[in-house]
């Protein structure tokens, strides 16, 4: 092979290689940000002093987050630390301190919210409008990045205060 | 196109390759960024990454509703 074939040849190789890992390493999938969202919500909450030494963080409905919720297993929220449940029925929701409501229709909010209602839960969901039913935090996808929404009034009624730099980065604080 | 070029390209090409390897973000990662950081990055794949088969829906529950997918 003459030298100049063989030097293009490594340069090909090594561009392909290079342009293979830009596609591999460039990877941050929708629900791997929103879990790093969720433990962050927990963070901001103040949680009254009665509520125990765990937060079970329980995703209700279908499972969008597959095995990457399972990091934040165990992971400290002050002097507490968080264990993922996954739940697939309201009446499991009692064991609860933060959910995660996924596929949330309007039918499914108002269901998990009346079921919830009075209990020190911290609601979160990811579906357009959930705020205004009475979530307390909601996601959302804007140009590819995630904002979120806050409802003081749900949080309030869950005995829950959320932090004022939470707020401050809310895109819409309903009051 | 002459080795000296042929190596400044490749030079070129590994330089501009090392800020993307940067980028591969674990959970674990995102959970030590401030959320200031958060809200500034691009989610690349809107798919659902392993979903877990936890959804029976019973009679008495809404019914599920296929998650969106990449536009």
């Amino acid at each position: 092979m003459p030298r100049s074939t063989g030097m293009r040849a490594w340069c090909l190789g090594l561009a392909l290689i290079v342009f293979a890992g830009r596609a591999l390493s460039n990877d941050l999938p929708e629900y791997r940000l929103k879990a790093a969202f969720i433990y962050n919500f927990a963070l901001f909450t103040e949680w009254p002093a009665d509520i125990g030494p765990t937060l079970n963080l329980c995703v209700y409905g279908r499972d969008p987050f597959g095995e990457e919720i399972n990091a934040l297993q165990s992971k400290p929220v002050g002097d507490r630390r968080l264990v993922v449940r996954r739940v697939t029925s309201v009446a499991e929701l009692t064991v609860c301190q933060v959910v995660f409501i996924a596929d949330a229709s309007g039918e499914g909010i108002s269901h998990v919210l009346s079921a919830l209602r009075g209990a020190t839960v911290l609601t979160i969901a990811d579906s357009p409008g959930a705020a205004r039913q009475g979530v307390a935090l909601n996601m959302n996808v804007m140009n590819d990045k995630i904002t979120f929404e806050a409802n003081l009034t749900a949080a309030r009624a869950a005995n829950l205060k959320l932090s004022s730099k939470l707020l401050s980065l809310a895109t819409e604080v309903l009051q | 196109m002459s080795r000296r070029k042929l190596l400044l390209a490749c030079t070129l090409a590994v330089i501009l390759a090392i800020p993307r390897i940067a980028n591969s973000l674990t959970l674990n990662q995102l959970l030590d960024m401030p959320i200031e950081r958060l809200l500034r990055l691009e989610i690349t794949s809107r798919h659902l990454s392993q979903p877990a088969a936890l959804w029976p829906p019973s009679a008495k529950e809404p019914p599920a509703v296929e998650h969106r997918d990449a536009p």
